[in-house]
């Protein structure tokens, strides 16, 4: 089988509805999405509490509701979409091959494709904790789906490793359904999730959180134990005499999110290390012209509204170049300066303006400037952590001369 | 006679008491060194051991000395009585690839075989955890036993990967000489290789080296190819064996301990198992960390096991910086007396690993991996790689995907034991199989078949099936092949594991191969989901719903690996 499409959309998360449906509303008329789960939503499915769509729709939904929203939408359009579809491979011209039970391997040659596969946890292995292998490690997604999906608790008293905003969600979800979450141990020395999930999830449920301390033991044979948790430095090596075993039978790790870009990696494009996502314009065009990204594959967002707006973004201009080849433009570089860990976009092609998407690299508890240079432009801010990431405009007439690339620094005022 | 017994035992007391400080009790019977006392450590009490075993005229060590921390054997209770009254002609305790080798070996006579295997899965223990390699027999002592099978085994391992329908790839060990004075070391290596019955290693020059191992350090112009080294998948191996071994009559049993072996008059008369007593007059003890505890259920004690572990760290597929076992003569020497030292060995997966470490330990059921393992194979490999290989990316720490570990059911002979027991007529010792126990195990099951037909001349199996046909593999089709399947069975559309393309129909085909299996990890051996980046991250819930269906239980009572590794509590209310 071979079909072909005007823009075909990888995944379904919100990057993705989106993104499929600004490309429709663009003028694109075959927009094709492919999701490899048997329902539309990714993530969002499992993400039963609130929180979502505050800053694009004005209203408080749960992420069932929010993916609801844009199902909708998208059904009232001709986006036609195909479900346990998994993408195998995707070239540089922009042919995808892909797999379902129905139609077996195919193929679709699409003028322009958007990234949208979002990103996954970072499991044990990727942080080396020493010890058994038990049952009873869990990434902080994996319980969300036994708990919300499934309907089962995967254990009963827990421990959650990291910070990180889904972790913190499922201490609060675990404990309404009766766990005992003993406590969440983060070895930064500044949480990772959003200051309103530590307060909603932790301190409104009296879990506490502890901050420059990991995980350096895992025990027990079948089922986990208990842990050995220890106090870190500052270079976050584990302090000696600081060990502390704490029984339980349920470790959850909420430990980061990689950015999931094997088909990216296949088709050519190339990933930003800072990122782990393709290396992209304002546009979202990638290296290789004609495919986007946008979402969590780009980097990783802290809100729904973000990942929404970059897939508004894709979708738009999937549906121009798929209207238009684009000629080669010039762009240039956008540079993250002093103070600034994580930036996106990587490049600026004078197509749109500039939004941009920063994450500092300590927290900086006083008022600091966010500066962009060559421009004389300076952005002003009361505090930043890295966990909270900031997003600044900037027009693109404010852009349209500058030939240097532009750099962005954050300095204490 | 009894004062050259008393003799050696003075000489064995004074000399480890020499070395270690402490005075053991040593009593001599049988050309076997029994030590008691009470010593400081564990490895205190393990270089006893070895003290008394380097003496010729011992044949076996008991090691009873105690010390803080020795963990006393506890046998498991008996829980059921539903294999009472079954009958086999022989069975084998241990389903690691020395149980399975053999039992497939057996089936191609008319004999009744069962093996009985402690866990839910076979290969489990000592198989599991090893580093996957087919040794050349030049890593071993010659004249040994285990150079004798590792030498044997080695090239036989092209047959049984081939009627078995298991990856094998001859990838070679590459020695490469990083100045003009290592390449005069060359002919050494090639001189051991001969003495040890290995084909002559090939000497290759930096055209050679290009192909074989690209992107070598400028400096190094010639390299040392050992052919022979292989390597394998230990789990696929494990199964194939056992599927084959099956199909030819075989019986398994997999959640069974051997608790005790009955004997009548110097034979084998049955063996008592958590779910009851066998009836049988031949047993095979392949059991791997236990096979002391069998010896002396059967009354013939005449080594003890001491574990030695090894933990191995594997790296992610999209780091791929070596096709051979890549070695420098900077790593020689780098291991102790008893183990090779590990090397940086790619799988056949296509991941790298580095490993094993070597530390001996309490208990044998120390599979937990620590801080200090992972620092000391980083330590010694990170920085070679990084000279043999400069323009390839560093390996770094955050690369790893998983780290384990695993115990070598080493005798303090340090040597294979593959014999019938002088006591008890129908015992077959098959005991201290450590590393290259896999490089080794088709030899030894040829070895243990030679024994059986020496004393009980069993009648041809005139069925036996040799070969054995694994499932399909959604990755391994071209896109005609795979149109062919999902049109069959649309499960082989359904990709449930991600990071390896696993599909649905490869994860139910791993249910109806015939050997039962009910947990993850049964799954992720046979196919492979959750063996990627992600480690099951993605992929678990959708497996434990597959098993849930497939076995027909309930999902909280699905385990990670048997026993009560349950995944999940209980409902949410
Ligand atoms: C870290 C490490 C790396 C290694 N690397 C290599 C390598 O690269 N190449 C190589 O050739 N070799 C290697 N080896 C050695 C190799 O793994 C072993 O020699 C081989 O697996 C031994 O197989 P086995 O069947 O004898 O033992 P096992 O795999 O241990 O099997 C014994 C089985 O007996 C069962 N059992 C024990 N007691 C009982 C009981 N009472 N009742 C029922 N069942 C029982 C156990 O559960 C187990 O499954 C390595 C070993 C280790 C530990």
């Amino acid at each position: 089988m071979r079909m072909e499409a005007d823009v075909t959309v990888i995944g379904s998360g919100p990057a993705g509805l989106v993104a499929a449906l600004h490309a429709y509303e663009s003028g694109a008329k075959h927009v094709l999405l492919l999701e490899r789960e048997e329902e539309l939503g990714g993530i969002l499915k499992q993400c039963i509490h609130n929180g979502f769509g505050l800053e694009q729709f004005k209203i408080d939904y749960t992420g069932p509701e929010y993916a609801e929203r844009l199902i909708e939408e998208m059904e009232r359009t001709d986006v036609r979409y195909l479900l346990n579809t998994m993408v195998i491979a995707l070239s540089p011209d922009r042919i995808i091959t892909a797999v379902n039970p129905d139609s077996g391997v195919f193929k679709v040659k699409s003028r322009s494709v958007v990234l949208a596969m979002g990103c996954r946890e970072r499991p044990r292995g990727g942080i080396n904790i020493p010890g058994t292998r038990p049952a009873g490690v869990y990434t902080a997604g994996v319980a969300q789906r036994f708990v919300n999906i499934d309907g089962y608790l995967p254990g009963k008293e827990v421990v959650v490793l990291g910070s990180g905003d889904i972790g913190l969600i499922m201490a609060r979800r675990l404990t309404l359904e009766g766990a005992q979450v003993k406590g969440v141990y983060e070895i930064m020395n500044y949480p990772g999730g959003l200051k309103r999930n530590i307060v909603q999830c932790l301190n409104d449920f009296s879990i506490p959180l502890y901050l420059s301390h990991t995980v350096t033991e895992i025990r027990g044979n079948e089922r986990v134990e208990g842990v050995v948790v220890s106090r870190v430095d500052e270079k976050m090596q584990p302090i000696a005499g600081s060990e502390q075993f704490i029984a339980c039978d349920t470790l959850l790790l909420s430990v980061g999110l990689i950015p999931e870009n094997e088909l990216s990696k296949g088709a050519g494009i190339k990933l930003s290390p800072t990122t782990n996502g393709p290396i992209t314009t304002e546009t979202m065009e990638t290296a290789v012209p004609g495919i986007f990204s946008c979402g969590n594959v780009s980097t990783v967002f802290d809100l729904v509204d973000y990942v929404a707006e970059t897939g508004m973004t894709a979708g738009r201009n999937a549906a121009r170049f798929a209207k238009a080849s684009k000629k080669e433009g010039k762009s240039i570089e956008v540079i993250a300066g002093e103070n600034v860990r994580m930036l996106f976009p990587q490049r600026y092609s004078f197509e749109d303006d500039l939004i941009l998407f920063i994450r500092c690299a300590k927290p900086i508890e006083r008022p600091l400037r966010i500066d962009i240079s060559p421009l004389d432009m300076h952005f002003k801010r009361l505090y930043a952590r890295p966990n909270e990431m900031i997003r600044v405009k900037v027009l693109k007439d404010r852009l349209k001369d500058i030939t240097e690339p532009i750099e962005v620094n954050i300095t204490e005022r | 006679m009894s004062l050259n017994k008393k003799e050696l035992s003075r000489t064995i007391q004074d000399e480890i008491e020499k070395e270690t400080g402490e005075k053991a009790t040593v009593s001599i019977e049988d050309s076997v060194v029994r030590l008691n006392g009470q010593f400081p450590s564990n490895q205190s009490v393990v270089d006893a051991g070895h003290i008394a075993a380097e003496f010729e005229q011992v044949r076996g060590v008991l090691n009873e000395i105690d010390y803080p921390g020795k963990k006393p054997f506890v046998p498991p209770q008996k829980v059921s009585d539903e294999l009472a009254g079954k009958e086999f002609d022989v069975v084998i305790v241990g389903g690691g690839i020395i149980g399975v080798a053999i039992a497939r070996e057996l089936s191609q006579f008319n004999l009744s075989t069962a093996v009985i295997e402690r866990h839910d899965d076979l290969g489990t223990d000592q198989t599991a955890h090893s580093n996957a390699m087919i040794h050349p027999a030049v890593v071993t002592k010659s004249g040994t036993l285990k150079w004798e099978m590792n030498y044997r085994g080695n090239p036989m391992y092209d047959e049984v990967a081939s009627q078995l329908d298991v990856d094998l790839k001859r990838v070679g060990t590459l020695v490469v000489a990083e100045n003009p004075d290592e390449e005069l070391l060359f002919s050494y290596i090639e001189k051991m290789s001969i003495k040890h019955k290995d084909p002559a290693p090939k000497e290759l020059d930096r055209e050679e080296l290009d192909r074989i191992e690209p992107r070598l350090a400028p400096n190094i112009r010639k390299g040392l190819l050992i052919r022979n080294t292989g390597i394998i998948s230990p789990f696929e191996l494990t199964i194939a064996y056992a599927e084959n071994a099956m199909a030819n009559g075989v019986q398994f049993f997999v959640n069974t301990s051997v608790i005790g072996v009955q004997t009548e008059e110097g034979s084998i008369k049955a063996v008592d198992t958590t779910r009851g007593t066998i009836r049988t007059h031949i047993l095979i003890n392949a059991a791997g960390l236990y096979a002391d505890r069998i010896a002396e259920f059967a009354g013939d004690r005449f080594f003890t096991i001491h574990p030695r572990k090894g933990e191995t760290i594997i790296f992610d597929k999209s780091y791929q910086p070596v096709r051979t076992v890549l070695a420098s003569f900077s790593m020689a020497g780098e291991g102790s007396k008893y183990s090779k030292g590990g090397g940086i060995i790619p799988t056949i997966d296509g991941n790298l690993q580095f490993g094993p470490t070597a530390e001996e330990v309490c208990d044998r059921e120390d599979v937990s991996t620590t801080f200090a393992g992972l620092e000391v194979l980083f330590d010694k490999f990170a920085p070679v790689l990084e000279r043999l290989k400069p323009h390839y990316e560093k390996p770094d720490k955050s690369k790893i995907i998983t780290h384990f570990a695993g115990c070598r059911a080493a005798t303090y002979k340090e040597d294979f034991i593959i014999e019938p027991s002088n006591k008890v007529k129908g015992l077959v010792h098959v005991a201290g199989i450590q590393s290259p126990g896999l490089a080794s195990a088709p030899a030894i099951a040829e070895r243990v078949r030679e024994i059986i037909v020496q004393e009980w001349h069993p009648a041809e199996n005139a069925h036996f099936e040799p070969r054995r046909k694994r499932g399909k593999r959604f990755t391994e089709l071209d896109q005609k092949e795979r149109e062919e399947l999902i049109r069959i069975n649309p499960l082989y559309g359904h990709i449930v594991c991600r990071c390896e393309n696993v599909s649905e129909g490869e994860i139910v085909d791993a249910f109806h191969r015939g050997i039962p299996i009910k947990s993850i990890d049964a799954i992720k051996r046979r196919a492979r989901a959750g063996m990627g980046r992600c480690q099951g991250g993605f992929c678990m819930p959708r497996v434990l719903e597959i098993i849930s269906g497939e076995a027909n239980i309930e999902k909280e009572l699905v385990t990670k690996s048997g026993g009560k590794s349950f995944i999940l509590s209980e409902r949410t209310k």
